[in-house]
């Protein structure tokens, strides 16, 4: 694998540790002392392909199967509590930390929620969904898009599980749905891309990727998919949709200038499709870019998108969509590794879901009894107003392109993703989430802060290592030594408080809620 | 206009008579501009409201206000087929009287919006037909040939969420409704209490100056650690609210610190207000809880200071590829009888006919079934609501029934015939707006003939 000339000269440069941990917070859940130290020890580069060597970590299905989930009591819809201890164990806990978070960040672009999962046992179908984007985080996206097409809770998602062929005589179209969608969220997007990530202009216009006609062209193509095998057990939530040809269209198909026959079966179809969708020139900066403003920053330059995408288009050895490679030029850039950390614009706010895993991990918060009891944190006036899994719709919890109104960051044209969550209620309510688990943990995840217990006599450096573990290099001393007397107003013979208080002050603040 | 509530506002309308302001030509913004400002200082207006319904996903028109008369129904049927509502239990929900539109067809209610249909019987809500996205009025076949232009990213959710919240796909800086409230900024004592969403982000509510203040459904959410000393320490406190409220230099980190700095006081504000303020009604369902909060706000409008106000609130679901006759008249149900209730509490506030509220969605669906659904398309029906609707009747036009006909595109999708931004200029000339401000509020009215829709009174 080849990186850029300055991300191999970074191989070799040992980061300091709030180096490190900034690193950490794009590629993991949020640092851990141990990662720090790793890092630091052997730089970046060995560090991550470490990481990107290591096979899945148990998977949620097989955790949800060994304790027993698997049965009448979870086979309904609302009843998925389960799901958020698997997803929370391995957000906190997995080892293939990278692959995990990858996973995560293809779940916000290849959208799922289990509530609109239309078999039985949903947790299941949610589960399975999470494992197979972390069993192709790192490998092809053509092969990525096609399991993403062929599982049964993306069709589901989608509707075009049980999707039908056109009838001429009832005027029934195929469901329009997953051929719309597909192109416009997991591929290649509404407009035509400069491979910089930049909106190619023609005539000073940009121009649409696609019109209503390709969808319905491509719509014919997702028709015959459904279940496959009777819901007697969890499997067919494992298995890829079973095709039924006498209800795939054999009409001719064309969408995107490609025209498949007349008479081509529902598996050919759905290859030469993959294949077509795939070869766009769109994918890599339209799949490169969202993966940067999901692990990085918000507002990469064009020539970060740029490199990404190169990668994405061969990876040096002649092979496009190796995510592997991807991931690996998204996290060892030279614009993520060594960003001005003085512009007003740089980084992405850490979206709700990370502050609490980034809590977890740097204090080594665990479940006791292996339970894992998470709530759905969906509720904005007391929890994270964001949950894995739940989003509302397929376009996420917040929109790559979102732009707060309003703001000096509209008026330079930048955006803010995780702003689109970000309102009076959700401030609060992520404060007074905060104020719960910094205290007292959540159920059956505990912490000692016994590290920090033991520095609490000396508030500076209880600050200083709460700051490096919460936010890296990227904190001010200023503000650190506010916190640092505020927190030396509490008595030194209670050093849990101390450690809770500087938690809590840490993790409030606006610099730390923009990851650097 | 507005005589008869603003009567009590003697002082100012004398003023608008004397200065010979006409009734229809001169709504309330040309009169505040004619009058000077001294006028609008002496007299503030009398109280309005604007409350957008959104039914984020898509609404299926044709099931929600279904055709009736024999020959439409026909076409109806023929074209949903296995989607298509019975007629029979229509027959209750048939909107009667002046309801008849062009080539007299005949529209009924779904039966899942029975509690509506008093409300138009008595004339307090009317229903807008195909109405839509549209740059300039637009006919088949200048959208098939391209040769007029067209909205962007039609059929797409999030643009045309957008697009009808703000008349520009996704990453548009400013919304209508926000753009209309500039036009009053001085009308409140507080800007914060301007625009309100009880129903999410939305770009509809953002203006020049400010975006939309978010509530929850029992109003503000108070930051439970600042109304406490953290752990006995009121130093840590203390600092706890500098920190998040300090203005930053980092752009995204100035935003979180305004966020919270607004939500520190306008909690403080709002909570005071709302105390001891209820409103009855049966406000169970998500929608009807949303506009619960709205009432309370509306009922608190004094304390609040507030003239002029315009409300998000919205419904979740209405993307029914599949499943659309499970699962969208439990949907109508809950917006017809959260409607049927808020009209019900503002009439007893006694500000019914000072409240407007609207439904809108990002565009309607195909007329043809997939299957056991519809999909994305474009001109919807919507209503509208309150005392001061010309209500009990059907604006707009809607064409001759035909999955391939004249009226309809790309296999089904109604082509718009009314605009968007006409729908919109009704509702801004109500709330006070002049003509001319109407067209820099909404920039493609000037496309449109000046004549008003004249959905609402004055």
């Amino acid at each position: 694998m080849t990186a850029t000339p300055s991300a191999a000269a970074q191989q070799s440069a040992s980061p300091t540790p709030g180096q490190a941990s900034r690193f950490l917070a794009q590629a993991t859940f949020g640092p851990t002392p141990a990662d720090i130290d790793a890092v630091v020890r052997v730089g970046y580069a060995a560090w991550l392909d470490a990481q990107l060597a290591m096979p899945p970590s148990q998977t949620h299905f097989d955790w949800l199967l060994q304790k027993n989930r698997n049965t009448e009591a979870f086979k309904g819809n609302g009843i998925n509590a389960p799901l958020e201890s698997t997803l929370w164990r391995k957000f906190i806990s997995a080892p293939d930390q990278v692959r995990t978070r990858v996973a995560f960040s293809l779940s916000e672009i290849f959208v799922v929620g289990v509530s609109s999962i239309t078999a039985s046992w949903p947790l299941f179908g949610a589960a399975g969904f999470m494992d197979l984007l972390a069993e192709h985080a790192l490998g092809n996206y053509q092969d990525l898009l096609t399991a993403v097409t062929q599982n049964l809770s993306m069709g589901c998602m989608l509707t075009y599980r049980g999707n039908r062929k056109e009838d001429p005589k009832t005027g029934r179209h195929p469901d329009e749905n997953y051929a719309r969608e597909v192109m416009q969220l997991f591929s290649i997007g509404l407009l035509v891309l400069e491979q910089d990530g930049t909106v190619k202009m023609v005539n000073g216009a940009p121009v649409e990727t696609y019109t209503n006609a390709d969808v319905q062209g491509l719509a014919k193509v997702f028709t015959g998919w459904d279940i496959n095998g009777p819901e007697t057990n969890v499997e067919f939530h494992r298995r890829p949709m079973a095709l039924n040809n006498a209800l795939h269209s054999m009409a001719e198909k064309r969408f995107l200038g490609a025209v498949i026959p007349p008479g081509t079966d529902g598996h050919l179809s759905l290859k030469r499709a993959m294949e077509v969708i795939s070869a766009h020139p769109n994918v890599g900066p339209f799949i490169g870019m969202q993966l940067i403003q999901r692990m990085v920053t918000s507002n990469p330059s064009p020539a970060y998108v740029g490199r990404v995408s190169a990668v994405f288009n061969d990876d040096g050895k002649g092979q496009r969509g190796n995510l592997k490679a991807v991931v690996r030029a998204i996290l060892l850039d030279p614009e993520a590794r060594q960003p001005d950390l003085s512009s007003p614009h740089w980084g992405k706010v850490r979206e709700p879901i990370l502050r609490f895993s980034g809590w977890a991990r740097a204090f080594g918060a665990t479940s006791t009894n292996g339970e894992w009891a998470m709530p759905d944190t969906t509720d904005n006036t007391i929890r994270l107003a964001q949950s894995p899994m739940r989003s509302a719709t397929v376009f996420n919890f917040f929109r790559p392109r979102y732009v707060p109104p309003v703001t000096e960051l509209a008026r330079r044209h930048l955006v803010a993703p995780e702003l689109q969550i970000t309102d009076e209620t959700s401030v609060a309510g992520y404060l007074n989430f905060l104020a719960i688990y910094a205290d007292r943990g959540w159920e059956d995840l505990q912490t000692s802060y016994t590290p920090e217990i033991a520095l609490a006599k000396d508030p500076e450096a209880l600050v200083a290592r709460v700051v490096l573990l919460l936010a890296g290099d990227a904190f001010s001393a200023r503000t650190a030594v506010s916190i640092a007397k505020a927190v030396a107003t509490l008595p030194p013979d209670r050093p849990r408080d101390r450690v809770r208080a500087a938690i809590m002050l840490v993790a409030a603040t606006p610099e730390y809620l923009v990851q650097k | 206009m507005t005589d008869r509530r603003d009567l009590d506002r003697r002082a100012f309308l004398l003023r608008a008579l004397a200065l010979g302001a006409t009734r229809a030509a001169a709504p309330l913004a040309l009169n505040l501009a004619a009058i000077g400002a001294a006028a609008a200082q002496s007299a503030p207006p009398s109280y309005k409201a604007l409350v957008c319904v959104f039914l984020y996903g898509g609404n299926d028109p044709y099931n929600t206000l279904v055709p009736y008369d024999p020959s439409s129904y026909r076409a109806y049927s023929t074209a949903r087929s296995d989607i298509a509502l019975p007629r029979d239990p229509l027959r209750a929900t048939l909107l009667r009287g002046k309801a008849d539109t062009q080539g007299g067809m005949q529209f009924a209610l779904a039966p899942a919006l029975a509690p509506l249909a008093p409300l138009y019987e008595r004339g307090d809500m009317a229903a807008l037909l195909n109405v839509g996205p549209l740059i300039v009025p637009t006919t088949k076949a200048e959208y098939i040939g391209a040769r007029v232009p067209l909205p962007p990213k039609l059929f797409s959710h999030n643009d045309q969420q957008s697009v009808w919240q703000a008349l520009a796909p996704e990453g548009a800086s400013s919304g209508w409704a926000g753009r209309l409230t500039d036009l009053f900024a001085g009308a409140n004592a507080q800007r914060t209490f301007t625009g309100i969403t009880a129903g999410g982000s939305t770009v509809l509510l953002a203006g020049r100056k400010v975006a939309g203040y978010r509530v929850g459904i029992n109003g503000s959410t108070q930051i439970d650690l600042l109304h406490r000393d953290i752990y006995g320490s009121s130093a840590c406190t203390a600092l706890l609210r500098e920190l998040i409220t300090e203005p930053r230099e980092h752009l995204m980190e100035r935003e979180m610190s305004r966020i919270a700095a607004q939500s520190i006081s306008a909690d403080t504000r709002l909570r005071a207000a709302l105390e001891g303020v209820a409103v009855p009604g049966d406000f169970s369902s998500p929608l009807a809880q949303q506009l619960r909060i709205v009432a309370r706000i509306i009922a608190a409008r004094d304390t609040l200071g507030a003239r002029r106000q315009v409300f998000f609130v919205s419904q979740n679901g209405y993307d029914n590829h599949t499943g659309l006759n499970d699962a969208h008249p439990a949907l109508l149900k809950e917006m017809g009888q959260a409607l049927a209730a808020f009209q019900k509490a503002l009439s007893e506030l006694g500000v019914a006919d000072q409240v407007t509220t609207f439904t809108a969605s990002e565009f309607g669906r195909t007329l043809g079934s997939n299957g056991n659904g519809s999909d994305h398309g474009w001109g919807s029906h919507h209503f509208v609501l309150g005392g001061a609707v010309n209500g009990g009747r059907c604006y707009g036009a809607h064409p001759e029934i035909a999955l391939n006909g004249p009226g309809f595109v790309d296999n089904g999708r109604l082509l718009p015939t009314t605009s968007v931004d006409q729908l919109g200029a009704d509702l801004g000339a109500w709330f006070g707006a002049s003509r001319d401000d109407l067209r820099t509020v909404f920039p493609n009215l000037r496309h449109f003939g000046p004549e008003p829709l004249g959905m609402l009174k004055g």
